[in-house]
């Protein structure tokens, strides 16, 4: 079971159909980093805007402001996760000049306790495995919006983006150990093969900060 | 990145079925495993003889090239219907399945170290 700080976040991947500026301007009003996504992203959205809250109280008052955005003129669709802070690893103090990537999932695959715990363990010791990533987040979702109910939020901070395209996803603890939970080729298969893979350069940190 | 990298299917059959299993992998998966880039290695039956009361074991060995190559099969099998249909298909011929992933010992270094 994921440890949950008092923290929270809220992360919000926008597909826009116009209005890119406004949009930013908005939400960084309201307290968000907000980054474009970057080429490569898998239905990531077009902007990414990050939010953090001392506790759930503060979310749920700032929550109608930014939900008036989300579901306002120029956003096609959002999709949304609220967590508390969950499995946090910090390598890089203060990095800011990386990329953030986020990947929403939902594991929706008759979960037991027992088989998320065991997902969730194996998920949490990537770094330890792939030094490409610097800083790291992994979270369950208390309240999600868009596409799916995603379930979890897996957070990491590369270098650069030849960090997570390179040593990321050609290191065997990701596509020979983690990846069954993703594979419906796999008896282990967890995940809904719909996720959004989300990534870009906020140029302050996220994760360390 | 050149290392063979194998994806291993174990199938538990269910007793009586290995030979039926068998002809269901052959006929149904290994045509779109081969268009999904992997080369089937070998099957090996286990015991070497087609049980009638008990169940019979095929391990299924496919290679493909690298890190790329298996993520190009996962790519495209992930989001095809039909590979998921046809692993929903079988449920009754197995009593078990697992798929593994791995390596020959003398690339684990290098692979390990991407």
């Amino acid at each position: 079971m994921l440890q949950n700080s008092p923290m929270h976040s809220l992360i919000a991947l926008l597909h826009l159909d116009g209005e890119a500026a406004r949009i930013c301007a908005a939400l960084a009003g309201l307290g968000a980093a907000v980054a474009q996504v970057m080429k490569g992203n898998f239905n990531g959205g077009d902007l990414s805007a990050i939010w953090d809250f001392e506790n759930e109280a503060a979310y749920h008052a700032a929550r109608p402001g930014i939900h008036a955005i989300l579901n306002g003129a120029g956003v096609a669709r959002a999709d949304t996760a609220f967590f508390g802070h969950g499995s946090i690893g910090v390598r890089e103090q203060g990095l800011s000049t990386g990329i953030h990537r986020t990947l929403f999932l939902c594991a929706d695959r008759a979960a037991s306790e027992a088989r998320l715990a065991q997902f969730e363990a194996e998920m949490a010791l990537m770094p330890k495995y792939i030094p490409a990533i610097r800083n790291w987040r992994f979270s369950r979702v208390i309240e999600a919006g868009g596409e799916l109910p995603w379930t979890h939020v897996w957070e990491q901070e590369f270098a650069d983006t030849a960090g997570l395209m390179g040593p990321y996803m050609l290191h065997p603890y990701h596509w020979a150990f983690i990846d069954r939970w993703f594979d419906p080729e796999c008896s282990d298969w967890l995940v809904n093969p719909r996720l959004c893979h989300s990534f870009a350069a906020y140029g302050v940190a996220i994760l360390s900060n | 990145m050149g290392q063979t990298v194998y994806l291993i299917d174990d199938l538990l059959a269910a007793p009586g079925k290995g030979r039926e299993l068998l002809a269901a992998y052959r006929e149904r998966y290994v045509p779109g495993g081969v268009a999904r880039g992997m080369t089937l290695e070998k099957v090996i039956v286990s015991p070497p003889v087609w049980l009638e009361e008990a169940s019979n074991r095929l391990t299924i060995l496919w290679t493909v090239e690298g890190p790329g190559g298996w993520w190009g099969q996962a790519a495209q099998s992930r989001y095809d219907p039909a590979v998921a249909q046809f692993w929903a298909s079988i449920q009754d011929l197995v009593v078990s399945r697992r798929r593994h992933f791995g390596a020959a010992d003398a690339d684990v270094a290098e692979l390990a170290d991407a």
